[in-house]
């Protein structure tokens, strides 16, 4: 514990709008009632918009022998603070990165995480690594107390504004400060801000951490027991279909590692549910040719995880059919009254904003009706005529009545013609391609298989997204993938090149829309400048 | 405005002599006016000074009104500034208020005024942002006192020596006849802590005790010939009398040393951190003391050379730490010293950086690169080096930890914004239309600059933006399209940009976001809120307004129905000719929901029918591809993990934040995104109507179903 006799020095990083000033405030007040002269200082302005800010706290006891007043600074020091109380866990990161954390600090933060805007607008996952936000603040502190307040508050019926309050008892708790619990208690309810829930929340946070729970937390969740896994799933399957879900488990159990078995039983699940038993069955036997090349290699099995993965999202595209299902689940709207807490006394309803475009819609139609016409609609003149046009269904039904459920259950009909539909047909062919491409590459290099696999994870959303992921997909397997390794080949110097390109492609094509056009333009300048030398 | 202080906070005010009040700085500075017996107050909100508003506007009924002290809500700075005008000819003193790039547009009538000179203690605190925490440039006030004639006070960190300053202040101000410049800056602008009262003092001249007699006085007016006689008054009265005054008051403060061969001359709130500094080097203690002489300038102009001459005499060599470009303290002390012909050594800019706000890294390495030149033992510079550098050290060890540095965080426009869905609009249209030239102007809506919108090609000052594209748009094919929030068209907007739009038949689109307040800096009133700061009812109409200056094309759109607003923008696009507004009306949501909150909860607790809704995201329809976050920005969509193992990227997930607006609904209808949308009604205390049709629509989902639905 610091003694009365020093310079207290205390960062609070925060994100702007949660909160951060009335913990400042709860300290400041805390420390004047144990004698201290005290300086709290925020920084709101243009951060005050969730933006990143932070809160400074210096503090001296006013009965020091100098008798004399001590002058505080307004800044903090790098390396230099004895306590950083971090609201959230980037923003901890972030002071870290800045150097106030140091030997001598001891840090308490909050692990939950509001994501940036920058960690929101990728394709593909943004977001900033837990591990280093870890690391950085196991290395720069000497105590580290890091747990979810956000998920403890939600747990104790509390919104996100408790997690200060927790906090501040996470930091009674510790016995890091001279301040007394009465002190901490009094200043709460000096301050004056939502005095029942915080004084409740200020106890939540005391008692996490002088029963050492905290210790158990980040990161270690409990590994899901395989048989609940397995129920879990059937539970959901129709009764008929139970029986043939079980053989396929235990195929699984029996041909798989541990490693790869939840993925395929959840695969399985999905695609059975999604269309039926022979479907999975299918899907099974295309893992089986890829699994091949694994088993011998011991090693991690991640071709396979990658490919199975993402083969069992592409046979499970998303159609009408398959979003109409979704959205009549009964868990759906179990869930959804679960997250709204519906009471006694309250009625709800759910409205939907469903638009399909052309190509959604024709896509349900039999491929025999719909290929030739589209072989038509695609020749220059008609499609000028159309580009400018999309056609789309634009519709809000409200999905819990009965005249919305009843349009959604129609469609759920339709399920058993799937596989005769247009868009059944150009799914299968973009499978095969992929299924191919996994093949042909894991061929020449295993490495190579893998990227392959992974680059499956391209392909998503609906309508025009797709069209657009699918295109990007196309292009990163025959405008970069192909010509960079067959260039690689006619060196005979291995691939290492064209797994660098393809995994500093794969980036691109996930950070931004137009990450295929830098992508693609990597791949022609490193050629075009190895060929050069 | 929803009060920022607390009735006892507020009650504070009225402390009189030995009581202690505990507050931050715009309280305490409030305090400081009502010691010094102001009988006016006015300004602009803008941050850092923004809370001194708030302080004055909920001071104002319980506290001012009846000191009769008069409370002006100015139109802008210049409104502000011209205030002062009362003190010239009367012993009248008044204080007012803004951000540092305020200081421009108020700077007519400053110089007129400075000109003129003040019989009463006139002072301007201008929030001086070097280290800009909020929009505005990097810029220092010190340069327009200057060339104005006006004395500046620089005040150090703490609460105690402010009230001092604020009241020395006042009393420069009508000893010198100079109107006084009081820089609060940004983190001195935000401290909480404590004073030692005084008494109040009622103005002699207020609303309660108004003047009988006007002075006139020719020689105060600044036209020929008086303007020559008041520039000699200057400079040969007002700046003497402000050197007397500042030396027989000691307002500037020197630590003496014990090492008489070396010194540090420092200003305001730079003197916490390089005390800080020196503590830290071991050079000096916690409590003011130091090895090192020191001269803290609380006054940094104007200068008194007998001081600055006394400090450098007999000493080898001087460290200037002055924060801040043009390095005006730093050119006069190296003035005076050559004039005394004294044969000091002075360092500053040459060994600390040029620009930039000078943090203790910053101000610890110059100290120790000073220290290092001026020591011969080699033990004492291994040991300077080892200290001055640790930090530096220390913070490239931290920087370079990690191999990807940590995600930065931009502000966002709120959950519920209403100004959001403009952009978004704007967003998806670009897709057709292709980028337009984005002039942005000042308030929350400059955000749009950033991610995820983009949508801002420049900023160039308040009001100023859609004047700012005039020259450009004749030069190039793009559409100009420009932005302005209620405020801001109040401010200036409406003369600096409409009128000139008008005037010069200029072809661009304006879009007008009206939202009711001044939010960005903490929801205060203006014009478009019906009311004024002091709650008293005004009716102003930006649309008649925009009629009476001419301009002929205005369609007004509700923000939320992102459909119209997106029709309406296509007809702007196509119409070529002329100045095109859009307003888009919807209230600032954070003002809106804090209002409505209290209805609410009462009519729940009445047992009274209310509709609540907000919007989720299905985790098995999303597919994670997040093109709604790329046209969205809304705080409460954000990322979750996605519910089956196979998805390796995480999926969207509206967080209970949310306020029910509908956008991301709306986008993924305008932007035929996804079905993943919906929108969740819950009626809480129903009426007989609407459960009997529940009770017959879950009838028919069961028979349908068979599943429950009855329940």
């Amino acid at each position: 514990m610091k003694t009365k006799g020093e310079l207290i020095k205390i960062l609070i990083p925060a994100v702007g709008g949660q909160g951060g000033g009335v913990l400042t405030e709860w300290l400041v007040q805390a420390f004047t009632l144990e004698g201290f002269e005290v300086q709290g200082i925020g920084l709101p302005g243009l951060s005050q918009r969730g933006g990143s800010t932070v809160y400074y706290i210096e503090a001296y006891p006013r009965s020091n022998p100098h008798k004399k007043q001590v002058i505080f600074s307004q800044y903090p020091v790098p390396g230099d603070v004895d306590v950083i109380l971090a609201q959230e866990f980037l923003e901890l990161g972030r002071v870290l990165e800045q150097g106030y954390g140091s030997e001598k600090t001891t840090i308490i933060s909050s692990t939950h995480r509001v994501f940036s805007t920058l960690e929101k607008m990728p394709l593909g996952s943004g977001i900033y690594s837990n591990e280093n936000l870890i690391k950085l603040a196991i290395n720069f502190s000497s105590r580290f107390i890091g747990f979810n307040a956000l998920e403890l508050a939600k747990e104790n019926g509390m919104d996100e504004l408790a997690v200060n309050a927790i906090l501040l008892g996470a930091l009674a708790a510790s016995d890091t400060l001279p301040i007394s619990e009465a002190s901490y208690l009094k200043a709460i309810e000096g301050v004056g801000v939502a005095v029942g829930s915080n004084l409740r929340a200020f106890r939540i946070g005391w008692e996490y951490v002088r029963s050492g729970k905290y210790k158990h937390t980040p990161g270690t969740e409990v590994q899901r027991r395989w048989e609940d896994v397995v129920t879990e799933r059937l539970e959901k399957l129709k009764p008929a279909k139970r029986e043939r879900y079980r053989e396929i488990i235990s195929h699984i159990e029996k041909n798989y590692p541990p490693r790869l078995r939840e993925i395929l039983a959840e695969a399985t699940f999905r695609l059975i549910d999604y269309q039926d038993v022979w479907y999975a069955e299918r899907y099974m036997d295309y893992v089986e040719e890829i699994y091949q090349r694994d088993r011998d290699k011991k090693k991690d099995f991640k071709l396979t995880e990658f490919f199975s993965k993402n083969l069992a999202l592409m046979m499970s595209y998303e159609d009408g059919i398959r979003v109409a299902e979704l959205k009549i689940k009964p868990q759906r709207f179990k869930r959804i009254k679960e997250e709204i807490r519906l009471r006694e006394n309250q009625i709800f309803r759910v409205i939907d904003y469903l638009k399909p475009d052309a190509e959604e819609i024709y896509g349900l139609l039999p491929y025999f009706l719909v290929a030739p016409l589209v072989r038509v609609a695609n020749t220059r003149p008609i499609r000028k005529l159309l580009s400018k046009r999309t056609l789309t269904l634009e519709q809000k039904p409200t999905t819990t009545s009965f005249t919305g459920f009843l349009r959604l259950w129609l469609l759920t009909k339709l399920k058993p013609l799937r596989p005769y539909s247009y868009r059944y047909h150009m799914e299968q062919k973009l499978i095969k391609k992929y299924r191919r491409k996994v093949e042909e590459f894991a061929g020449v290099d295993y490495e190579l298989g893998c990227i392959v696999a992974k680059s499956g994870q391209i392909i998503k959303g609906y309508g025009k997204v797709r069209r657009r992921t699918v295109d990007a997909f196309n292009r990163f397997i025959d405008n970069i993938l192909t010509p960079v390794s067959e260039f690689e080949k006619s060196q005979r110097k291995g691939f290492n090149l064209t797994q660098e390109i393809g995994e500093e492609a794969l980036k691109l094509i996930l950070a931004t829309n137009d990450g295929i056009d830098k992508a693609e333009e990597l791949a022609r300048r490193i050629i075009s400048s190895k060929e050069a030398s | 405005m929803g009060s920022t202080y607390s009735k006892e906070a507020i009650e504070g005010l009225k402390y009189g002599e030995g009581k202690i009040l505990y507050g931050d700085t715009p309280l305490i500075m409030l305090k400081g006016f009502l010691q010094s017996g102001v009988s006016y107050l006015g300004g602009y909100p803008g941050s850092p000074t923004a809370g001194l508003i708030d302080a004055i506007s909920d001071a104002y009924e319980p506290v001012l009104k009846e000191m009769g002290i008069y409370f002006d809500c100015s139109g802008n700075e210049a409104s502000a500034a011209a205030l002062l005008s009362a003190s010239i000819n009367h012993p009248i003193r008044g204080a007012v208020n803004w951000k540092i790039v305020g200081t421009n547009v108020a700077s007519d009538a400053l110089s007129h005024i400075s000109s003129s000179g003040v019989t009463g203690g006139a002072m301007i605190v201008v929030g001086e942002d070097y280290g800009c925490d909020s929009t505005c440039v990097a810029e220092r006030a010190l340069p327009f006192a200057l060339k104005s004639t006006m004395a500046v006070i620089d005040p150090r960190g703490d609460l105690q020596h402010i009230v001092r300053m604020v009241e020395e202040g006042f009393e420069l101000s009508e000893y010198t006849n100079m109107p006084v410049m009081f820089l609060l800056s940004t983190r001195i602008a935000h401290i909480k802590g404590k004073i030692v009262c005084k008494d109040n003092v009622k103005p002699k001249i207020s609303m309660l005790n108004p003047l009988n007699e006007l002075v006139n006085d020719l020689s105060k007016i600044p036209l020929p010939p008086f303007t020559f006689e008041q520039e000699r008054k200057k400079f040969a009265e007002r700046i003497p009398a402000a050197r007397r005054f500042i030396l027989e008051r000691r307002l500037n403060e020197v630590i003496k040393g014990d090492d008489s061969s070396l010194g540090i001359i420092t200003h305001g709130m730079i003197f916490n951190s390089l005390m800080r500094c020196l503590y830290n080097l071991g050079e000096a203690n916690l409590y003011g003391e130091s090895r090192i002489p020191i001269l803290n300038l609380n006054i940094t102009h104007p200068l008194v050379p007998e001081e600055i001459v006394d400090f450098l005499r007999d000493k080898k060599a001087v460290l200037i730490v002055e924060e801040g470009m043009p390095n005006l303290i730093e050119e006069q002390i190296r003035a005076i010293a050559q004039r005394a012909k004294l044969g000091v050594e002075l360092f500053g800019k040459d060994i600390l950086p040029a620009a930039g706000e000078y943090t203790p890294d910053h101000i610890i390495k110059g100290i120790g690169t000073f220290l290092l030149m001026n020591t011969n033992s080699d033990y004492e510079k291994e040991k300077i080096k080892e200290k001055s550098e640790y930090i530096e050290k220390h913070k490239e060890k931290a920087a370079r930890f990690l191999k990807e540095p940590v995600t930065k965080r931009n502000p966002v426009f709120c959950t519920g914004c209403p100004e959001r869905p403009i952009f978004t609009a704007i967003k998806i249209l670009e897709e057709d239309y292709g980028r337009s030239y984005y002039a942005s102007d000042i308030g929350c809506y400059s955000m749009s600059g950033l991610p995820p919108f983009d949508l801002s090609n420049s900023i160039t000052g308040m009001g100023i933006g859609l004047a700012s594209a005039n020259a450009l748009s004749r030069m190039t094919k793009k559409r100009v399209i420009s932005f302005m929030g209620d405020g801001t068209f109040w401010h200036s907007g409406l003369t600096t940009s409409i009128t000139n739009a008008v005037y010069n038949n200029q072809d661009a689109i304006l879009i007008i976001l009206e939202n009711f307040w001044t939010s960005m800096t903490g929801h205060h009133e203006n014009p478009a809120s019906g009311k004024n700061m002091r709650q008293e009812g005004v009716k102003m109409d930006i649309e008649k307004a925009l009629k009476g200056a001419g301009v002929r094309w205005i369609k007004k759109v509700n923000p939320y129905d992102l459909k119209e607003s997106m029709d309406v923008l296509k007809q702007a696009y196509k119409t070529e000719k002329g100045l095109k507004v859009i307003i888009s009306r919807g209230e600032c949501q954070l003002e809106k929901t804090r209002r409505e909150r209290v209805v609410l909860k009462r009519k729940l607790e009445g047992g009274k029918r209310v509709v609540q809704q907000r919007l989720g995201v299905d985790p098995e329809v999303c597919t994670g591809d997040h093109s709604c976050m790329r046209l969205n920005g809304c705080p409460s969509l954000t990322l979750k993990e996605s519910p089956t193992v196979l998805r390796e990227d995480p999926i969207a997930y509206i967080e209970h934040s949310c306020v029910g607006c509908g956008l991301c609904g709306e986008i993924a209808h305008a932007a035929v995104l996804c079905p993943s949308f919906y929108r969740v009604e819950v009626i809480s205390n129903p009426s007989i109507l609407d459960r009997l049709r529940d009770r017959v629509n879950r009838f028919f989902l069961h028979l349908l179903t068979r599943n429950g639905w009855a329940n």
